[in-house]
């Protein structure tokens, strides 16, 4: 039976990891490799990275640390921020990401999706649909959230999988950070209308949260400061969702 | 062509520029295997593989003509005839078969007899992340899998199913397919040992000695 995947996001800048990690026993708490093999160590599914340098300066950094990330660990990880054409994914593949994630750039010009689908295949693409509220609908923002697109986040979501997206990152704007669950609402939407697998995003507070998540149809759970902090361990997440019934790989 | 007949395995990477070979290599370097990528197979004399690796993502047609137009098909095929030691994994694995029908119908290497199809009544394709892995039948390489399986981690759109080659089997929404195959000398896994974690790389290593040790004590035999 297909697992549920619990994938800790981790934030990049300038090459070390940012967002407070906190974390007893780890020697270097802001080196990107050190934290990804704890995490594999810790029993995460998969990793993912999302590079939040400013744009002048992430190219260079980007290629050191993904190619010792990736000598570090030996889980699939996705890299993601500043992607904006299909030969900067070509060369993350190259140094060892398994996948990249598309998000402005998608949302700008589809058919950056598509090509990066030909160069590597859907199975790499992941496309992050960051999305607010607004009534009974989903808005698309873009870069990092700060631009409204005013796009509609479902039938994005239904677009970027025809363009080649082999998964969906979905995060809701409203709920990162308030650790009052994952929009489930927008998941359930969204998962019986897709064919690719979707990762939930934004609102984990508690273990209870990703048990919403995957009986939305959620196929994986993104966490980041809950576990960054401690406050959560991998094992007892896993644990807690094996006894309700969530196909774990434990 | 010559197989090394040391005791020492070294494997060759099979690189005929289709797929990310990159965490291939890092899987072997973490098990201490010494390793070559091969880019045609003239370097296959001089380096003298005790087992040639094939990895492979993407699709099965260009793929399968990459392998024609670098000279690979033949000297695969003649490396698998004369008993050498194949492992393929994922796209490598169908590669191994008779047939794909990924873009209209496409002729594999025929060493392993299995037809390659879209997996059907799945809910989400490609087939991403852990599945079970289970021993079917006495064929697993090294026998080296835990009873009652073992995860690994998986990502691809297309499989085989009902191999009289099956060695292992997974399920997905109540699909069952052929996970690993083994054809005597020749082997494939669907899933990617290289990604599944230290307990996937260390099982990667089993069954690479496993096949090469295997070979060694036939070659001693004749």
């Amino acid at each position: 039976m297909l697992k549920k995947r619990i994938i800790p996001c981790l934030d990049v800048k300038n090459g070390r990891v940012v967002k407070g990690i906190n974390f007893v026993n780890l020697r270097d708490a802001g080196d990107p490799a050190s934290l990804a093999g704890t995490y594999m160590d810790e029993g995460a599914d998969e990793l993912t990275f999302l590079d939040i340098t400013a744009s002048n300066e992430r190219r260079a950094t980007m290629l050191e640390w993904v190619s010792v990330v990736a000598d570090a660990i030996s889980i699939p990880f996705t890299v993601g921020g500043g992607i904006s054409s299909a030969q900067d994914a070509v060369n993350l593949v190259a140094l060892g990401a398994d996948k990249i994630s598309l998000n402005t750039a998608a949302v700008r010009r589809g058919r950056t999706v598509t090509e990066c689908a030909e160069a590597l295949g859907s199975q790499a693409v992941v496309v992050a649909v960051d999305v607010k509220r607004d009534g009974d609908a989903w808005r698309v923002f873009i870069e990092g959230g700060r631009t409204p697109t005013g796009l509609d986040g479902f039938e994005w979501c239904l677009e970027a999988e025809s363009l080649g997206a082999g998964e969906l990152l979905i995060t809701s704007m409203d709920r990162d950070g308030t650790k009052e669950g994952y929009d489930v609402e927008f998941l359930r939407l969204v998962s019986r209308s897709v064919k690719i697998p979707i990762i939930a995003s934004g609102g984990a507070g508690e273990a209870r949260h990703a048990l919403e998540a995957f009986e939305a149809g959620a196929d994986a759970a993104l966490l980041a400061s809950l576990l960054h902090f401690g406050e959560m361990r991998i094992r007892d997440l896993k644990g807690y969702l094996t006894e309700n019934g969530v196909p774990m790989r434990v | 062509m010559t197989v090394n007949s040391g005791k020492q395995a070294t494997v060759g990477i099979v690189d005929f520029g289709a797929g990310n070979i990159g965490n291939v290599r890092r899987a072997l370097a973490k098990l201490g295997i010494a390793h070559e990528v091969l880019k045609s197979p003239c370097g296959m004399e001089r380096l003298a593989p005790s087992l040639l690796l094939l990895p492979g993502v993407g699709a099965f047609r260009p793929a399968m003509e990459a392998l024609a137009s670098s000279g690979w098909k033949d000297a695969l095929t003649g490396w698998a005839g004369m008993g050498g030691p194949l492992l393929g994994i994922c796209l490598g694995m169908q590669l191994l078969c008779d047939n794909s029908s990924e873009d209209g119908q496409t002729e594999g290497l025929g060493l392993v007899e299995g037809c390659v199809t879209k997996l059907s009544g799945v809910k989400k394709i490609p087939h991403m992340g852990w599945n079970s892995v289970e021993p079917s039948g006495s064929e697993f390489p090294g026998n080296c899998l835990a009873r009652g399986g073992q995860d690994f981690y998986f990502v691809h759109s297309f499989a085989v199913s009902g191999s009289p080659h099956c060695a292992a089997v997974t399920r997905v929404d109540g699909v069952q397919f052929d996970s690993a195959l083994r054809r005597g000398n020749v082997a494939g896994f669907q899933f990617h040992p290289e990604r599944s974690g230290p307990e996937g790389v260390s099982f990667l290593g089993r069954a690479i000695s496993y096949m090469v040790a295997e070979y060694q004590e036939g070659a001693d035999k004749c």
